[in-house]
């Protein structure tokens, strides 16, 4: 999990793939046909795959200029460096 | 135009897509969450932003902007004011913070921006200056481990905690 997994009007709560926490004691706590039950009806998902689709995009978008980044230093001199960066 | 101005045109540009296709993304939320203030306040500065990317393309395309890697509005992150004009060691404090907080964050799948120790774009725009301004492989691919680039913690020591060293 990572800088593209935050992302904004998620709320206090974050948002789980499964609607649940797997390994938390009220989840564990259950029998398997409702622990079944409960990643069945997950009430989330579609919340879920909109925040995922978003997620994946910036995180494709952050590889991109980091990988942009690496090129931008090593192309330049580190004098320039200095007076750019500090 | 030099090859690394021409580069960084590049990155704009698909910073500027990037941006659209966000947008696209908060506008499909918005249908299943009417009447969100924050969710539109987060549309209007997507919607600003992209105004901005595409006032910096223009610039740069028609060679009107001068001195552009002097000017913080236009250093590689985004035409953000707020951000990039951070010194090395405002910069350093702010991945360090971050890094502190990936050793500790919560379970979850996905977070608000809000848990984060510092502005989402102010944490991206410090690694990637920090790539940029890094001579030590190791550690640029340690910066990069930290946005969540693929491999970018295999190999180096400490991971995540690694990003909070000062050397």
């Amino acid at each position: 999990m990572f800088l593209a997994d935050y992302q904004e009007c998620v709320g206090d709560q974050p948002i789980w793939a499964l609607g649940v926490d797997l390994e938390s004691a009220d989840f564990t706590s259950l029998s398997v046909d409702d622990q079944m039950a409960k990643v069945a009806g997950n009430p989330g998902r579609e919340r879920y795959e909109t925040y995922s689709r978003m997620a994946g995009k910036e995180r494709a978008d952050i590889y991109v200029r980091v990988l942009a980044a690496e090129e931008l230093g090593r192309g330049m001199r580190e004098d320039k460096k200095r007076e750019i960066f500090g | 135009m030099s090859p690394l101005q021409q580069k960084v045109l590049a990155l704009f540009k698909e910073a500027l897509a990037q941006e659209q296709r966000d947008l696209e993304g908060w506008e499909e939320l918005a249908r299943f969450q009417e009447n969100d203030f924050a969710l539109q306040v987060a549309i209007e500065r997507h919607r600003s932003n992209i105004t901005a990317y595409k006032s910096l393309i223009e610039n740069w395309e028609s060679r009107k902007a001068g001195g552009v890697w002097s000017n913080p509005r236009t250093r590689p992150g985004g035409p953000r004011a707020e951000h990039g004009q951070e010194s090395v060691e405002e910069r350093l404090r702010i991945i360090a913070d971050y890094g502190a907080f990936l050793e500790r964050r919560p379970r979850g799948d996905v977070w608000d921006v809000k848990c984060l120790p510092h502005d989402k774009g102010a944490i991206l725009d410090a690694i990637y200056l920090e790539i940029v301004r890094e001579a030590d492989a190791a550690r640029r691919g340690a910066l990069g481990g930290g946005c969540g680039v693929p491999g970018g913690l295999s190999g180096v020591r400490g991971g995540p905690a690694d990003l909070g060293s000062r050397r």
